[in-house]
């Protein structure tokens, strides 16, 4: 299933509005971005250890990038993250989900940095190895922003 | 673009932060971009993040902005700002600030 198929819920739980299905809404826009960085990374031969935190993982190969699109991925995966921790702490301010605002605005983030991972689909080079071990400059070479060849 | 007057809460956690990692001035020069490019802004909230063992020492500057998400070509002064603080920062110093423009007027 594609990530951004989680965006269906959160249209569902916004036809619905209330402060628990805005709550809710958080977790689906947070697993729309992340699966589809981490689909990201795979294309581009980054593969998360079976060990691995998959949040972190993902979370420092965008944020360690130096490319204004990958870290703007980092930024919007920062950003939802912490909107699902307060979303799922039910002693968080209602106010904070008092209204339909904050749900659709991150949504339209969300979709944007899709839409730049959409855009990102270049793969490294034909000829080369997938690249398999994480450094700042073959990730900016495999999201096609310094490509060589 | 006339910087907007608004006001300004830096959240005590968030003082002690920067003050610890020396970036009043950055951040003083920081909050003024964003009162310069964010449009519609209402009000500013500095704050400190959790940590996470990806990340530490965060903190945003939160800008409460007249925007309710459905404008059919939405700007994103939050991604402009990571363009202009790399180009203005060490990227370090970038890493540890970002903006985030939240719908509607700054909470009490």
């Amino acid at each position: 299933m594609d990530g951004r198929t989680y965006l269906d819920a959160v249209r569902y739980l916004l036809a619905a509005p209330s402060e628990v299905n805005r709550r809710a809404a958080a977790g689906p826009l947070y697993c729309a971005a992340l699966n589809e960085a981490r689909d990201a990374l795979e294309r581009w031969g980054f593969v998360a250890p079976a060990d691995a935190d998959v949040d972190d993982f993902v979370y420092e190969r965008f944020d360690e990038a130096m490319n204004f699109d990958l870290m703007r991925i980092a930024e919007l995966l920062g950003r939802v993250e912490e909107y699902r921790d307060l979303a799922d702490d039910s002693r968080s301010p209602p106010s904070e989900f008092a209204d339909d605002n904050k749900v659709i605005g991150l949504r339209g983030v969300v979709l944007f940095a899709i839409d730049l991972l959409a855009r990102s689909r270049r793969i490294p080079p034909a000829g080369r190895r997938p690249l398999r071990t994480y450094d700042r400059g073959s990730l900016d070479a495999a999201s096609g922003s310094h490509e060589q060849g | 673009m006339t910087p907007a007057t608004v006001p300004v809460v830096i959240e005590e956690e968030a003082a002690r932060r920067i003050a610890r990692l020396q970036l009043q001035r950055e951040m003083e020069q920081m909050i003024a971009w964003v009162q310069e490019n964010v449009p519609g802004l209402r009000g500013i909230r500095v704050v400190s993040l959790r940590d996470r063992p990806s990340r530490n020492d965060k903190v945003v500057i939160k800008a409460y902005w007249d925007d309710d998400g459905t404008r059919p070509h939405r700007k994103f002064p939050e991604f402009d700002f990571i363009e202009w603080k790399l180009a203005n920062f060490h990227w370090l110093v970038g890493q540890k600030v970002s903006v985030w423009c939240e719908p509607g007027p700054m909470p009490g």
